[in-house]
């Protein structure tokens, strides 16, 4: 596997329980080293796709690449390689958070050299002696995302690791998601929570009804593929933009402009004396962006 | 060895391990003060109360101990049980996706486990029995070492019976009720109807134990003491391949 290829690579993947289709021919390729992002509504197929990953479930067809290995073929070395958060932290409760992570590297075949590292990582040291039942939901996370990366994997897929964190353990849990990436892991994070996807991903997937709505860089799929402009008489403007042939719409004192030629679209206010105060590219909210590919209500 | 040193840490970590070793020995001590000592000091309106001399009174223990066979099922089922109603499970394959190396490393822990316990329970009925039982004479060192194969073997069979039910039903609670059922309902079976005791495995538990009594109340309500050694041991193999093959269909037929 070189650099520039994926570290995921799903094609055709497809599931059925019973009468219902999780996974409908999903392909998506995730690239290494960055933070990826794999939205979509409660429902959409989201848990049943990391789970194939990891060969947790058996797909009925479709094939799955992980670090260039075949899934499930060379999964005991794949998930070597791969930590992982599925659902639920997948803590025992009744055990201390130390003993946890002394499982966990237990079960990989390793030794327990960088179990207090991690620890002192996602910031539970002091409190790896309580038993995880009296952990808050934020520690739990925490404390899986340690077990999760005890084998200094390359790939993470983190299902939901955010849901339930109040906005410090959000903020917390992102920052050493971040720095895992910059370190050159591979994250792969799943979360209906938009706000979260925005903040910390460079890719995303959409995925709805089992099917992948969209793929891309998070910067190419916010472009709102216009321009905005800000100025004094936005509807005035927008008169003159329309006579020119420019398409536009305004809100409040921002005027919303189809065109992406932004000389000529100041070039155009600039002859009929209007002159605006910012003119940027128009970037849709990742959440406009997932309701219009998921066709999801907005509340 | 690194998987079975995983399930070690979850046993015995928990206060289940070291609460069934003193149910245990509050168990085997009353029978042992029942078997080989209460006849001496009982009052006379007891009549002649039934007593074990030494040494038979050590291979009548050793049985009694064989027959705790709930002891490796709720080691088994508890500890289990709870990881597959969470994402524990999944956790564990995601880590390590051999299936088998998880099942044959929760043989062995519970296996060695409930071993542990009843060689302890052993323990403890034999000082009663020697401080205060009549007789005397000790069994010799072969009939020790052939206790303790025997409780290796009782406690793999009901650990596989155990593992089993818990990978079936995916249900810690469920699988309790089964396994206990089973094994309270076996022994009673065995007793009362015609010739189930000779596919029963709690009369293959103690039938593995020639203790060579014969009279008194309680030979009559222990099943399986006159199965020959190698028919017990069949039954036993044949329950114990029957867990295995739960365990390995149950696994294998749902996703984590």
């Amino acid at each position: 596997m070189t650099s520039s290829d994926p570290a995921i690579r799903v094609r055709g993947l497809t599931k059925s329980y019973k009468k219902v289709q999780a996974l409908a021919g999903v392909d998506f390729d995730v690239p290494a080293g960055k933070v990826t992002g794999f939205v979509g509504p409660n429902g959409a197929g989201k848990t049943t796709t990391f789970r194939a990953l990891l060969g947790l479930t058996r797909p009925d067809s479709g094939t799955i690449e992980m670090l260039g290995l075949p899934v499930p073929r060379e999964l005991a070395v794949i998930t070597r390689r791969c930590g992982a958060i599925i659902e639920e932290p997948g803590l025992l409760q009744a055990l201390s958070g130390h003993t946890n992570m002394q499982i966990a590297a237990d079960t990989l075949g390793l030794g327990h050299g960088r179990i207090q590292d991690l620890l002192e990582f996602v910031g539970l040291a002091d409190d790896a002696r309580r038993k995880v039942s009296e952990y808050s939901k934020g520690m739990r996370q925490r404390l899986a995302l340690a077990a999760a990366l005890i084998a200094g994997p390359e790939l993470l897929l983190l299902d939901e690791p955010l849901d339930g964190l109040d906005p410090v353990g959000q903020k917390v849990f992102r920052s050493r998601l971040r720095e895992l990436a910059d370190e050159g892991a591979t994250v792969v994070v799943s979360s209906h929570d938009m706000a979260d996807i925005e903040a910390i991903a460079d890719h995303l997937i959409v995925i709805r009804r089992g099917s992948i709505a969209a793929a891309g860089p998070l910067d190419s799929l916010l472009d709102g593929g216009g321009t905005r402009v800000v100025i004094e008489n936005p509807s005035s403007a927008m008169e003159v933009l329309r006579a020119a042939g420019i398409e536009a719409r305004f809100t409040g004192s921002e005027l919303f402009v189809s065109s992406q030629d932004r000389e000529r679209i100041v070039r155009t206010l600039g002859a009929a004396q209007m002159f605006p105060s910012e003119v940027s590219a128009h970037r849709s909210s990742l959440e406009s962006v997932f309701f219009e590919l998921t066709g999801e209500e907005e509340e | 060895m690194s998987l079975i040193h995983a399930e070690w840490l979850k046993l015995s970590r928990r206060k289940l391990y070291p609460a069934t070793l003193v149910a245990v020995a509050a168990f085997m001590a009353l029978i042992a003060f029942v078997t080989t000592a209460f006849a001496d000091i009982a009052p006379p309106e007891f009549g002649d109360a039934f007593s074990v001399p030494k040494p038979q009174a050590f291979g009548f223990g050793a049985q009694q101990v064989a027959g705790l066979t709930w002891l490796p099922l709720v080691l088994s089922v508890a500890v289990v049980g709870g990881e597959f109603s969470t994402t524990v499970w999944a956790h564990s394959l995601a880590r390590n996706p051999s299936r088998l190396g998880h099942v044959v490393a929760r043989m062995v822990v519970f296996t060695a486990a409930s071993w542990l316990a009843f060689v302890f329970g052993m323990a403890v009925f034999s000082a009663i029995a020697a401080a205060l039982g009549s007789g005397s004479g000790s069994p010799p060192l072969s009939e020790w070492i052939g206790y303790l194969w025997r409780f290796a073997a009782v406690a793999l069979t009901w650990t596989a019976l155990g593992l089993g039910a818990v990978a079936m039903t995916r249900s810690m609670v469920l699988g309790l009720v089964i396994t206990l059922g089973f094994s309270f309902a076996d022994g009673l079976v065995a007793v009362f109807v015609g010739n189930y005791e000779a596919f029963s495995l709690s009369a293959a538990s103690t039938g593995l134990f020639d203790t060579g009594i014969t009279g008194g109340p309680f030979a009559a309500l222990i099943p399986g003491t006159g199965l020959s050694m190698p028919h017990a041991l069949g039954i036993m193999a044949g329950w114990a391949a029957f867990g295995f093959v739960l365990t390995w269909w149950g696994l294998q037929r749902r996703d984590a």
